[in-house]
């Protein structure tokens, strides 16, 4: 039996940006769960217990970083990256210390975004083994 | 008389007094009570001469006979008048002062209300800024991400025309992306939230690095590097800000180079403090005199005109100045018209012991010609 490829939500407010990376990441053959807003994405990450998800960090309701929080604190097992605009080294440490996988500044090129997400499901594969994903 | 008191203003103000009602107010200038106090005594004194010489206070007849009687008489009303002449020459001193000091604190009211005025328009343009670049990148994620990824052949093969026509888009998407990189940069820096993360690096690899980047420029001008660079030379400074700091000198340097110019990086250690110093030059036009102090001003471009030959934000120095300036270093600058321009600054050399730099250093210093 072919192992199921692994489940990314993206999170991002801008529907054009979250249409690129859903587009990009669904070509490289990947599973995508597109969200518009960061408190439906908590909702389907609870139900879904996806392996990785990219968020934007700048969002109404809950920014990158305190979904970053949640995800932790819910889900310990999903990885999470980060993309801002606006990147300073202090988020990006901020951002690796709340136990996110990386900070993408964007605009990132379509190679950097792969590798992020490749090193990031790298980085879960062990855990993902144990995870319950309610599955017979 | 009027010429002669003009040269004495002293005199004159207080003859001038004379005419003001408030020398009379015994009430309200002290200076007149006290003049006729003072005067009292000689008062008193010629009424006990007189008991003492004639047994009685003079009569009135005697009075006019003995005109010194008057002068006791009035000496202290003439006590009080002159007195009071000096106290309304002070007092109108003193109303001057206080209305002096006034005006200057209310000049410093409106200074600092001003000032605080332009803070917050200040801090406003950060906030814009900031939004601005936010709201420039957004679409550009979309923009760079589809393009490229269509371009590297993710979503199927492509024509050659395609492939041509793309590859010109993605290339204007990054000029895009720098602009605004820099806009951000520079706003960092404005609202003082740029704040070194100083390491220890070898500065002489992040030259060379750096050196790359311009590459296809100084291919295509056919520029001549020269550099002078030790083997290694470690500086203890913030990586990305120097960097910045690089790209943005050689950036100049090669930009206001003409074809078939040279352009240079001379780094050594500073004579007197464990300091490096990195001279990055051009044999280029130079800067005129009036230009320089607005150099590293932001926005501020050599030629601001509709006609200018060269590109660019004129955000470039300003960004040097601030990644500078918040390391404690300066940028001086040493140019004149036709004769190039050197901008040279100094970092700290990192506190690891310097084994073999020093012996090391001039190894690099040939002449390296390129394009």
């Amino acid at each position: 039996m072919v192992p199921e490829q692994p489940l990314i939500l993206v999170v991002d407010d801008e529907s054009d940006s979250l249409a690129y990376l859903f587009d990009l990441l669904h070509n490289e053959g990947y599973r995508v769960l597109p969200t518009p807003g960061s408190l439906e994405a908590l909702s389907q990450i609870s139900k879904r217990k996806p392996q990785l998800v990219i968020s934007d960090l700048r969002m109404p309701d809950l920014d990158g970083l305190e979904l970053l929080d949640r995800v932790k604190r819910d889900s310990p097992q999903t990885r999470v990256l980060l993309l801002t605009a606006y990147g300073t080294q202090a988020i990006s440490d901020d951002v690796l210390r709340r136990g996110g996988e990386a900070m993408l500044v964007k605009p990132s090129s379509s190679r950097e975004i792969l590798r992020a997400v490749r090193r990031a499901l790298e980085a879960a594969r062990p855990i993902s083994k144990s995870n319950p994903r309610g599955e017979p | 008389l009027a010429a002669s008191l003009n040269r004495r203003p002293a005199l004159r103000s207080i003859l001038l007094a004379f005419r003001e009602p408030y020398t009379y107010d015994l009430r309200r200038n002290s200076f007149t009570l006290f003049g006729f106090i003072w005067g009292l005594p000689l008062s008193v004194f010629s009424i006990v001469v007189d008991l003492w010489v004639i047994g009685h206070p003079v009569r009135q007849e005697q009075f006019w006979r003995e005109p010194i009687h008057l002068v006791f008489v009035l000496h202290p009303i003439l006590f009080g008048i002159i007195f009071g002449a000096v106290g309304t020459v002070h007092a109108k001193q003193d109303r001057q002062i206080t209305n002096l000091l006034d005006e200057q604190r209310q000049h410093l009211e409106n200074l600092a209300s001003a000032n605080n005025e332009l803070k917050k328009v200040d801090e406003l343009k950060s906030q814009f800024m900031a939004n601005v670049t936010h709201e420039l990148k957004t679409p550009l994620v979309a923009i760079k991400g589809y393009n490229e990824s269509i371009l590297e052949g993710r979503f199927g093969p492509l024509t050659d025309p395609q492939r041509h026509g793309l590859t010109i888009a993605v290339r204007n998407v990054g000029r895009l992306e720098n602009l605004i990189r820099e806009l951000l940069e520079f706003e960092r820096i404005e609202s003082h939230s740029y704040l070194p993360r100083p390491t220890d690096f070898d500065l002489t690899a992040l030259v060379r690095l750096v050196l790359t980047n311009f590459q296809p420029q100084v291919d295509e001008k056919h520029l001549v590097v020269e550099l002078r660079l030790p083997r290694a030379l470690d500086v203890h400074a913030d990586y990305e800000g120097i960097r910045r700091v690089l790209l943005n000198l050689l950036s100049n340097a090669v930009k206001f180079s003409e074809k078939g110019g040279v352009i240079g990086v001379d780094l050594a250690e500073a004579p007197e403090a464990p300091q490096a110093e990195v001279t990055v030059w051009d044999r280029g036009p130079g800067i005129p005199e009036d230009s320089r102090r607005f150099l590293f001003t932001r926005f501020w471009q050599g030629d601001g005109t509709s006609r200018r030959r060269h590109g660019g934000t004129g955000l470039g120095l300003a960004i040097v100045k601030g990644i500078l300036d918040a390391h404690g270093s300066t940028a001086e600058l040493d140019s004149a018209p036709g004769s190039g321009t050197r901008i040279r600054f100094r970092l700290p050399r990192s506190s690891a012991p310097p084994s073999l730099q020093e012996s090391t250093y001039g190894s690099g210093t040939a002449p390296h010609p390129r394009g």
